[in-house]
């Protein structure tokens, strides 16, 4: 594959087809004669050709009010009137100004198109010099000779595909607005006065001189394994490798590198960097939206992306398989699983639906995705209109959007592979339970409708017929018997929750049937509604429409434009060649299938600078807290500028040396000094005014953990944690409330949040909890764990008294202090020495004097407020009431939602279990889970 | 995060959502190291006043703070406020809806069906009510009648999603949440945008009262209708303020003593802080949304304590003590108007 190199210039404008009237002159001053003409090239003309050259003009067959605005004779000639439209040289005469002033005639004629105030001081100005109409080739002379001039207070030039008007395909960008557009080149290291450790240092190393300021110095030993630890792995430093690191000999450079190599190779790994690629890609293991339906195989997609990371998948392609795994290797059930990227997004389609609304949303949804995920570029600003700040014309939006018409939906088989942990599918008997019991419900109301239906026709001395028969049969409705006859409104309302449970459950069900969330390339089928899983026609191109993909009038699918065949961004200079258009440099082929293939080609290239500048903005974001562009989403005009663009580009270009791998990315950054300084400036003053905003990397930014570590921090220092990889999603405790709060979904509730019966099950890193969009893990969401809507730029960091609720008042926080403080009696000899081991497990660290003897002080305190205190064994419902409206009549029921698991429900260590001692070195545990060095890490 | 649609303007930022609960509950304990706790946070952000400051609007209104009740479901406009005579004529006479805007759901045989109620003017204005509005009849006349308004789509939550952001699709600002952009709230204490919901979140959950992509600011600020209105705001059972006490003052000393060692890491001290404050609010809040404070014949007035009226009319009367309080936005759900077949039976239930 060839990649052309682009245009990436200031390009003139050019202005045909004009009718010039020659031999023009006036007495004028020869520098008032150039400025009228400047501005007559630059501004006037472009007004007079977007605003009126259509109607009066361009079609001499229906010319409006018989007025020519096409050149300066017919504005002299005028129209019907028979008056002159400008009078050169008198604008307060001139019928056009006023016109274009809204002042007697208004034109044009509609608000939209009103003149700027600008444009109409422009032809204000223009009159009064006399109105000259300089020729064609004067006109091109013009441009040529002020095009550099123009090009500083006009803009910079882009040439794209172009928008649906010339001003906006003319106009200009402000050169730094460009930035992540531009070709990448590898920048020459920069010259500094002092020594650095590594490339990455000399950069940031020259912005510290120009600042005037000198860095932190580097991290003690305790600081670095505990900070490069929850990087990597999400998980606290267990003592023993603390140990290791402290006491080898070798250079602080040479052992942190092995600690860093170390955990590069945990398995924890690909956990903890699945962790931020699913916050981009919004993953959920359910639909959203009215019926938020189970998506039984988002699981798979979620711990592809694991083991991607984990052998260190090259970047170019991860992204392949994901945009096209299934047009790359169809045959490979890995490449089918990591197409779910594509289907992340919230998506159903109901019978109260429009199919065509449901379709487009998806294909908006995965235009707008792949933008922002590969590209840092939102793109639904273009759906609706060419974009307002950056080269994206909305012919580009809708040419993306056509890679993927021939994209659908299907539960492709897709056999279990032998690395995929297939464990506790036992749980199925559970639903299956639920499953019979639904069944039974309905059959009953079946059998007692059917009754009195019988009787009723039995009354009328008739024999009984089925309702659908006596409709075929053309019986008066008088003569059927009435619908729903004999069902109390609480057994329409059982009925309805039967048999909607029944739908959900075959979703649920699915969960363990060697399936892949996936697409195929085909033609579209004509749904009209999708309430069971999907499954792979035996035809993709049998049945359904091949769409045709058309620029949508304000976004709308039923306002179809000018159609567009598949394409890439215009404004990069990167091309896509696809040996078959000469005239259309980013073109993607257009066969049903292949599109997504040459897309992912596109984006995977190492040419395309703007996914590159992506990719690496976002792993630097990941360990610094802040992409060096800030804005890991948004690459254009509205986002922030790169702090230190030549670093940027040097890690994209490196990366790609690299062979696009994400661990020696990882191992680059991490070995730099920037990594590794203090997080606190020896001169915090006199940095913080050289640098409001922390960007110039002169300490290492603390942060603090985010909601998954804190609570699999908890379980790993607890002693609970199970390690255990991947597997369909596990539940653990939450807010009884939540888990038992009327889940409203389309006309029944949803099943409550039973949790994983076992422990062990329950005990599972966070990255497997089931994740559903329509019901949050609450401590998840105080702690700032974005929604999966929309792709997560960056985690919000709050500081809310709900958190501290949580983490001090909320049961998992408070049974995670009492296992550890079981472990802790367990593991020590007495209680300086368990005080000690609760210090080096939850902060890595030995006591103070003074921390030690406050520990234990309060231990032997707390142990004898506890002597004195009963605790009640929690209770575990079996089932729920729920007060529920029957939908048709209005009237309420009651009825019981057995919670099938609770039966086999093992219980954490509670309260009621532990002595008195136990509890008390509890209040010591749950104070250090609270405290600041737990939650942040320097 | 991005803003979703940064073509509305480069001024368009996210912000920290620290301030919602700051704001939160703790309110109208009007605790001076509350307000003080506020004022730093707004001061640290941009310098700036708070994005909640009050600010004039566009036009001179009358309307200082609106109550915005939303009847999940929806009440039929057929059968309450916008009388269609022609139906009756028109009476179980069969149609068929055809184009490619049709869904499923409106496919097949279809019948048009009149009103089962009767309708009559009420007060002055002549307003067309359905006589079973006892009581709203009365007030006829206090009422703007507006008739022009229409979702794209049968479908519930596309439906609210429109009905609260304008767009089908969620992800844009709520009313509320435009209504503070503009206006700012009356009370700093508070949060100006509040929601009651049922005990059920009304379908599409919290994107019905989402800030979009205006700052975080002005996203609405649920309360549990039932048990604490914030998740664990009280301790675990036989845990007394006494006891937390004693374990707050130890992860002070622990605090304390780490953040010595760290000078200039403001967050530590923000946190710390957050903890006092946590622990003042959960003794303090549930007495200020308890509404038994108010006389017997207020809640009479609302049907409070006597059924069916009981829950509706709580959340009327919380409402409107929070809007007394200076909150400008209040939204309140009352869920089950989505009445398919019996309506004379299900809206009839719902009326007064």
């Amino acid at each position: 594959m060839r990649y052309g190199c682009g245009m990436w210039l200031v390009r003139s404008v050019l202005l045909a087809g004009l009718v010039a009237l020659s031999g023009w002159f006036t007495p004028l001053a020869r520098a008032q004669s150039l400025e009228a003409e400047q501005l007559f090239a630059r501004e006037v003309l472009p007004v007079l050709k977007t605003k009126c050259f259509a109607c009066h003009g361009q079609d001499s067959e229906d010319m409006k009010g018989d007025f020519s605005v096409l050149s300066r004779e017919g504005l002299l000639l005028g129209g019907e009137s028979g008056e002159p439209a400008i009078v050169p040289g008198n604008p307060e005469e001139s019928p056009l100004l006023s016109a274009v002033r809204w002042e007697d005639l208004e034109m044009p004629p509609k608000e939209n198109d009103r003149l700027s105030g600008r444009q109409i001081s422009a032809i204000e100005k223009w009159i009064s010099l006399g109105a000259p109409w300089p020729d064609d080739d004067r006109l091109q002379d013009l441009q040529e000779e002020q095009a550099d001039d123009w090009s500083v207070t006009d803009g910079v030039r882009v040439a794209t595909s172009g928008g649906l008007s010339v001003e906006w395909t003319e106009r200009g960008y402000a050169a730094e607005d460009l930035w992540a557009y531009r070709p990448l080149k590898q920048p020459d290291l920069p010259k500094i006065s002092g020594q650095v450790a590594t490339p990455i240092d000399a950069f940031i190393q020259r912005q510290l001189e120009e600042l005037g300021i000198s860095p932190a110095g580097l991290a003690d030993r305790h600081t670095l394994i505990r900070r490069a630890t929850f990087d990597l792995t999400g998980l606290p430093p267990p003592p023993q490798e603390i140990d290791a690191f402290l006491q080898d000999a070798a250079s602080d450079e040479v052992a942190f590198a092995k600690v860093v190599d170390r955990l590069l190779d945990s398995p924890h790994y690909g956990e903890h960097q699945a962790r931020h690629w699913l916050d981009v890609v919004r993953y959920a293991d359910s639909a959203g939206l009215a019926n938020d339906f189970e998506r039984p195989h988002a699981w798979r997609y979620r711990d592809y992306v694991v083991r991607s990371f984990n052998a260190d998948k090259p970047y170019d392609q991860f992204v392949r398989e994901q945009i096209a795994g299934d047009e790359v290797a169809p045959d490979d059930p890995e490449m089918l699983v990591a197409t779910g990227f594509l289907r992340m997004g919230p998506w159903e389609l109901t019978g109260m639906e429009v199919a065509r609304v449901a379709r487009q949303k998806f294909l908006d949804d995965v235009t707008d995705t792949v933008g922002q995920v590969f590209l840092s570029h939102p793109m639904q600003c273009a759906r609706c209109h060419d974009h307002k700040f950056d080269p994206i014309p909305t012919r580009d939006y809708y040419r993306l959007q056509a890679a993927f018409a021939t994209t659908q939906f299907a539960g492709r088989e897709a056999s279990f592979l032998r690395e995929e942990n297939t464990d506790g599918f036992d749980e199925r008997k559970y639903l299956l339970e639920r499953q019979a019991r639904y069944k039974e419900i309905l059959s009953g109301i079946q059998a007692k409708n059917r009754a009195a239906e019988e009787a009723w026709y039995r009354e009328r001395g008739r024999e009984w017929i089925s309702r659908n028969e006596a409709r075929q049969q053309g019986l008066p409705e008088e003569d059927i018997a009435p619908r729903h006859i004999g069902l109390s409104a609480e057994d329409l309302g059982m009925e309805r929750i039967a048999r909607k449970g029944l739908q959900r459950l075959a979703w649920e069900l699915d969960r363990y049937k060697p399936f892949a969330f996936a697409v195929y390339s085909g033609l579209t089928p004509q749904w009209k509604s999708v309430y069971s899983p999907l499954r792979m026609p035996s035809d993709p191109l049998a049945k359904g429409e091949l769409e045709k993909t058309a620029i949508l009038t304000g976004g709308d699918p039923f306002s179809s434009g000018q159609e567009v065949s598949p394409g890439v961004l215009s404004c990069l200079p990167l091309r896509y060649d696809n040996g078959m258009s000469q005239q259309d440099s980013h073109a993607l082929p257009d066969e049903i299938e292949g599109r997504r293939a040459a897309l992912a080609d596109w984006i995977a290239s190492p040419e395309n600078a703007l996914a590159l500048r992506s990719i690496v903005n976002r792993v630097w974001q990941w360990h610094f807290g802040q992409g060096l562009a800030g804005n890991t989403n948004n690459f254009g005009a509205t986002g922030k500028k790169p702090t230190h663009p030549e670093l940027l580009d040097w890690l994209a270009s490196t990366f790609v040396e690299d062979g696009w791998s994400f661990k020696r990315l990882h191992r680059r950054i991490l070995l730099s000094e920037a990594y590794r300084r203090a997080s606190v400036h020896p001169q915090s003053q006199k940095w913080k005014e050289a640098d409001p905003n922390g960007t110039s990397l002169a300490v290492f930014p603390a942060r603090r953990l985010s909601a998954e570590e804190i609570r699999d921090a908890m379980l790993a220092i607890s002693g609970e944690l199970n390690r255990t990889s991947g597997g369909i999603p596990i539940r653990p405790e939450i807010n009884t409330e939540v888990a038992l709060q009327p889940r409203q979904v389309m006309g029944t509730f949803a099943a409550a949040w039973q949790p994983s019966p076992l422990p062990a099950q329950r005990h599972r890193r966070s990255l497997y909890i089931h994740q559903i969009r329509g019901l949050r893990v609450p401590f998840f969401e105080v702690f700032n764990q974005p929604s999966p809507e929309t792709p997560c730029e960056v985690r919000d960091i709050s500081t809310v008294t709900p958190q501290v609720f949580s983490l001090w008042n909320g049961v998992q926080a408070n049974d995670r202090a009492l296992a550890f403080a079981a472990r802790l009696v367990k593991e020590s000899t007495d209680e300086r020495d368990a005080i000690r081991r609760a210090f080096r497990l939850a902060f890595g660290r030995h006591p103070e004097v003074t921390e030690l003897a406050a520990c234990v002080d309060h231990w032997r305190k707390m142990t004898r407020r506890h002597a004195g205190l009963q605790f009640p064994a929690p209770e575990y419902l079996r089932e729920v009431v729920r007060q529920a409206i029957e939908e048709n009549t209005g009237e309420r029921f009651t009825y019981r939602e057995p919670l099938e698991s609770a039966r086999d429900f093992q219980p954490d260590l509670k309260m009621s279990d532990a002595p008195a001692r136990t509890r008390g070195l509890a209040d010591v545990c749950l104070v250090l889970f609270n405290s600041n060095e737990f939650v942040y890490i320097d | 995060m991005t803003p979703r649609f940064p073509c509305l303007g480069r001024q368009v930022r996210s912000y920290a959502t620290r301030r919602d609960f700051l704001y939160g509950l703790g309110a109208s304990i009007g605790a001076v190291a509350f307000s003080q706790l506020l004022a730093d946070e707004s001061r640290s952000t941009d310098g700036t006043k708070s994005l909640l400051s009050p600010k004039p609007g566009h036009f001179a209104a009358k309307a200082k703070r609106c109550i915005f009740l939303m009847m999940e479901g929806g009440p039929s406009h057929i059968d309450t406020f916008d009388p269609k005579p022609k139906l009756e004529e028109m009476h179980l006479q069969e149609f068929v809806r055809e184009g490619e805007r049709k869904s499923a759901m409106e496919s097949g045989r279809r019948y048009y069906v009149q009103s089962p109620f009767k309708f009559h003017c009420a007060g002055q204005s002549g307003a067309d009510m359905a006589e079973n509005w006892e009581h709203l009849s009365g007030v006829a006349d206090e009422i703007c009648f507006y008739r022009g308004c229409q979702v794209d789509s049968v479908n519930h939550p596309t439906a609210m999603y429109q009905m609260n952001t304008g767009n089908r699709f969620a992800g844009d600002p709520a009313l509320g949440a435009w209504t503070l952009h503009g206006l700012g709230t009356l009370n700093q204490n508070l949060p100006g945008f509040v929601v009651l919901p049922e005990v059920s979140h009304p379908q599409g959950g919290a994107a019905n009262w989402s800030n979009g992509f205006l700052p975080a600011d002005y996203q609405g600020t649920p309360l549990r209708p039932t048990g604490s209105p914030i998740l664990d705001l009280q301790p675990p059972p036989g845990i007394t303020p006494e006891h937390q006490r004693e374990n707050l003052d130890l992860l002070q000393h622990l605090n304390t003593r780490h953040q010595e060692k760290r000078p200039g890491h403001a967050q530590l001290a923000a946190r710390m802080a957050s903890y006092e404050l946590a622990f003042r609010m959960q003794m303090e809040v549930p007495g200020i949304l308890d509404i038994a404070q108010e006389s017997r014949r207020t809640l009479d007035l609302y049907g409070v304590g006597s059924e069916p009226t009981d829950a509706f009319g709580r959340k009327c009367l919380l409402a409107c003590r929070l809007i007394e309080q200076g909150v400008r936005f209040v939204q309140l759900y009352a869920g089950t108007w989505d009445s398919h077949d019996y309506i004379a039976r299900a809206h009839a239930s719902l009326v007064r």
